[in-house]
């Protein structure tokens, strides 16, 4: 029976912090792999500096070549349209029996209003990913007692942060892997 | 140290001033004010609950003044302010100036809803307390912004909202190109058209929005139900 982690995001770009994480979840999640799944972002709600979804794409691959127990999946980029966790989550079912579904403890406060918040719950782990910084909240729905509660590394770094330092012309070294870096350079992203 | 919020009522348009408030379709000037007024109080009430008086500020049209001081509500905190309607669509830095000292969380909203329970602000301040910029927005049924939020204030934000005159989608087109941490929330329900007179009444004849109102505002509400029960 394989367990895998699903972690979704913009990844862009995928930055050393969420493969710290990653692997930190693996490990204490004894997963068999953790899944990247990059989201679509609509063309009109694109921010000036966001990159095509092929580079963001291409980036990932890049950074996570070299870790066997990461993978990655086109799945939201494939449907050309903002998708619902719950749909995704449905079609990975298919493939694997047991999925912690990581997310962060930002997503925990606003869970309650996600697509089917309970089926959620009955078809993954709800993996939160809580780090030192997320101060406790005042709200605790019913969702907050049913989640797995996760202290994760907090490493101080954002993919708008790279993006700006990028845009800038300042080093973005050991922020993103060094592949994910020669990428970045060669094709000219974020200016 | 805890981040003070402060929260702003906008109301561009006048609600005591009988004679200038906006008209609900179908109701008399007298009781378009008594329902407006009853929208406020509602809210006013469920941020009172969760915030000081203090940090909640009311921004009412200029026309409501000489209403105001005749009939002193005696909800209405010292947070009281008057702008005129072009202060409203163009210049919302003079609203902000009011903020207090040390303020770090802001909430404007257009207070013509109901739908919000002391929870859903308990769940909008914990939004506020996280380390990235953040804007959390709350939308109408009639997909206009209701209300938004912010831990990070840029002039852009209201600026870019005032200009979709307020409508979700056409905004949140622009809000996007901002960099924050965008959460929109479940809606609420606000009373623009005719028929939301009977969608309101169904609302709060339901046990789960129980807490979206107190017995008094109920009681306030049903007064109307009552005199304009033909709509219902």
């Amino acid at each position: 029976m394989e367990h895998v982690g699903i972690f979704g995001g913009t990844f862009d770009p995928i930055h050393i912090g969420h493969l710290i994480t990653a692997q930190s979840l693996l490990e204490f999640r004894k997963l068999d792999k953790i899944i990247f799944i990059p989201c679509y972002i609509s063309p009109h709600k694109r921010q000036a500096h966001n990159s095509d979804p092929k580079h963001r794409l291409e980036i990932l691959k890049l950074s996570i070549q070299y870790q066997k127990q990461f993978d990655y999946s086109e799945i939201e980029l494939n449907r050309g349209e903002v998708s619902y966790t719950i749909d995704t989550v449905r079609e990975l079912k298919k493939k694997y029996d047991s999925i912690d579904l990581i997310i962060g403890f930002d997503n925990l406060i606003v869970f309650d209003s996600w697509k089917e918040p309970d089926e959620l719950f009955k078809l993954t782990n709800v993996i939160v990913m809580k780090r030192i910084i997320d101060k406790e909240i005042e709200y605790k729905h019913k969702y907050y007692e049913m989640a797995t509660i996760i202290q994760t590394p907090y490493v101080e770094l954002s993919s708008t942060y790279i993006r700006n330092r990028e845009a800038n012309n300042l080093p973005i070294d050991f922020m993103v892997t060094y592949a994910a870096k020669e990428y970045i350079h060669k094709n000219n992203l974020y200016h | 140290m805890t981040n003070v919020t402060n929260v702003f009522f906008v109301l561009t348009e006048p609600i005591f001033s009988k004679n200038d408030c906006h008209v609900y379709p179908h109701f008399s000037k007298p009781d378009s004010s008594f329902l407006y007024v009853t929208l406020l109080k509602n809210l006013y009430e469920i941020f009172s609950s969760v915030l000081g008086k203090e940090d909640l500020f009311l921004c009412l049209n200029e026309k409501d003044k000489e209403m105001i001081t005749l009939t002193s509500p005696p909800f209405l905190s010292a947070n009281t302010f008057y702008f005129d309607e072009q202060t409203f669509t163009n210049d919302f830095t003079s609203i902000f100036e009011k903020r207090k000292p040390g303020a770090r969380n802001f909430i404007f909203l257009r207070p013509d809803f109901v739908g919000l329970t002391n929870q859903d602000i308990s769940q909008i301040l914990d939004l506020l307390t996280l380390d990235d910029d953040v804007l959390v927005i709350k939308k109408s049924l009639h997909k206009k912004i209701a209300l938004f939020a912010t831990n990070n204030y840029q002039p852009e934000i209201p600026e870019l909202i005032h200009k979709k005159n307020f409508v979700c989608e056409s905004a949140l087109k622009k809000l996007c190109g901002l960099d924050y941490q965008l959460y929109k929330l479940k809606n609420v329900f606000s009373l623009e058209q005719a028929n939301d007179f009977k969608e309101l009444y169904q609302m709060l004849s339901r046990k789960e929005n129980y807490a979206c109102c107190s017995k008094q505002m109920h009681d306030r509400f049903t007064h109307l139900f009552i005199e304009y029960k033909e709509l219902l």
